[in-house]
């Protein structure tokens, strides 16, 4: 075997069938080519949360709404109102809670509201209200009225 | 797989070097094939250690708000146990032992935790790929740390090189035929697919993973489930005396898709029992459940099939 003795004999106490005759790195080109792709994929994966850290801001939750009248519709005297719940904060926002109120001329206002359980900054959460009456026939107010943060 | 099972009898003496450097077949070791083969060792290692935590509905939150700082230090945490497993020795995936091997192998097992999150994470809809970056990083690199562990304790669990096969299984088969081997290849998928799908039957995450499967993720459910029992029992666990093996339950395919009708039963049956379903429920939403228990409960099955 060629190198020194004592390299010799420490490759081949702990890795003997693992070397080739030389004894000496033998790594075929399969493995080193897997070897960098790896790495440079961690890389990628650290640089990019290194990137957003550095970058990002750090905002606390800002919530919007926007009712999507278009996707209204209408289902055993129901009306079936999605609305699109966005965070364009930086923060997470838990236990979104949503109240929206519908006022019409026929009687009282009616009231819907729904939970989102996680709002992470930049998402887009849609919640559906049930209402009896039309709702593009009255006054409609959707409200964020808490959240957590956690 | 015909290289592994040779490689497997060798002991560490050196006289052995020359046989193994060539291999079977006449191939180098360390070619692509061994190289793939390892990776769907340490990812079979992976989902059979981690498969629990992936439908822990906690890890998916804590990924969507974590700090980004934190993610780069569980990202440095999986590397590091990577590196300790590895440079420890025995239980690797790889075959190398060096020092630049270990840190190789750490690498290799955080991109699989990392590859190995992605894939179970998007077909089971927890993150879709228009949505905010840092949350779907966060809930990829938390979800890779268990991934990443598994990975790196493959040999501990599937045996260096894959030799946990029926040595002793191929005697008892031999010895009471392929019926028997057939119904011992049942009763362990079972016991194996009890024994994770117990740990997340009852669990509020199988309701909550099956209302948000839509028919797409379906069927990369089943996918996944079908190329993970093949990959964890006949790339990782059995040498090369699986193709030896007699009786028509035992050939790959036959015993792949075997596998994963048995584990969706114990799915269906862990499910009743627990209540989460009853007669009469609509049946999408029943299949939606057992497709999504049936996940961890084939890993099982399949893990099982190698101990039992």
């Amino acid at each position: 075997m060629p190198g020194n003795g004592s390299d010799a004999a420490r490759k081949g106490q702990g890795n003997s069938q693992q070397q080739g005759e030389s004894g000496r790195d033998d790594r075929s080109v399969a493995e080193w080519i897997t070897f960098a792709i790896s790495a440079a994929l961690i890389l990628g994966v650290a640089g990019l949360v290194s990137y957003l850290y550095v970058s990002g801001g750090n905002r606390p939750p800002i919530i919007e709404t926007e009712t999507l009248v278009d996707e209204l519709r209408r289902a055993n005297d129901e009306y079936y109102l999605p609305i699109a719940i966005t965070n364009v904060g930086d923060g997470t926002a838990e236990q979104v809670q949503v109240q929206v109120r519908l006022a019409t001329s026929a009687g009282e206002p009616e009231t819907a509201g729904f939970t989102i359980q996680f709002l992470a900054g930049g998402e887009t959460v849609q919640g559906t209200a049930v209402f009896s009456a039309n709702p593009l026939a009255g006054d409609l107010a959707v409200d964020v009225v808490s959240f957590q943060r956690p | 797989m015909e290289r592994r099972a040779g490689s497997l009898s060798d002991g560490p003496g050196q006289g052995q070097n020359e046989s193994e450097g060539q291999g079977h077949e006449g191939r180098v070791q360390g070619s692509w094939k061994d190289e793939l083969h390892d990776f769907l060792r340490a990812f079979s290692g992976a989902f059979v250690f981690a498969t629990p935590l992936l439908y822990t509905m906690e890890m998916w939150w804590i990924g969507t708000y974590a700090d980004l700082w934190k993610l780069l230090v569980f990202l440095g945490a999986a590397f590091n146990v990577g590196l300790g497993l590895a440079h420890s020795g025995g239980t690797g995936f790889k075959r190398r032992k060096d020092l630049f091997g270990a840190l190789e192998q750490a690498v290799d097992v955080v991109v699989v935790g990392l590859v190995g999150a992605v894939v179970v994470l998007l077909v089971l809809n927890r993150i879709d790929l228009a949505g905010p970056l840092d949350s779907i990083l966060g809930q990829v690199i938390i979800q890779a740390v268990p991934l990443s562990i598994g990975a790196s304790v493959a040999n501990a669990i599937f045996g260096a090189g894959g030799q946990r096969s029926r040595e002793s299984g191929k005697s008892g088969g031999v010895q009471g035929g392929p019926g028997r081997a057939f119904f011992r290849d049942i009763g362990a998928t079972v016991i194996g697919g009890l024994f994770i799908g117990f740990t997340v039957a009852p669990t509020a995450e199988i309701p909550l993973l099956a209302a948000e499967m839509d028919y797409a993720h379906e069927m990369g459910l089943i996918g996944l489930s079908l190329l993970l029992s093949y990959t964890i029992v006949f790339v990782s666990g059995f040498g090369s005396g699986q193709g030896q093996q007699a009786g028509l339950f035992q050939r790959p395919l036959t015993e792949t898709a075997l596998t994963y009708v048995v584990s969706l039963l114990v799915a269906l049956g862990a499910l009743y029992l627990f209540d989460r379903i009853e007669p009469g429920d609509p049946l999408p939403h029943v299949v939606s459940m057992v497709l999504v228990l049936g996940f961890p409960t084939t890993v099982g099955g399949a893990a099982g099939r190698l101990v039992v």
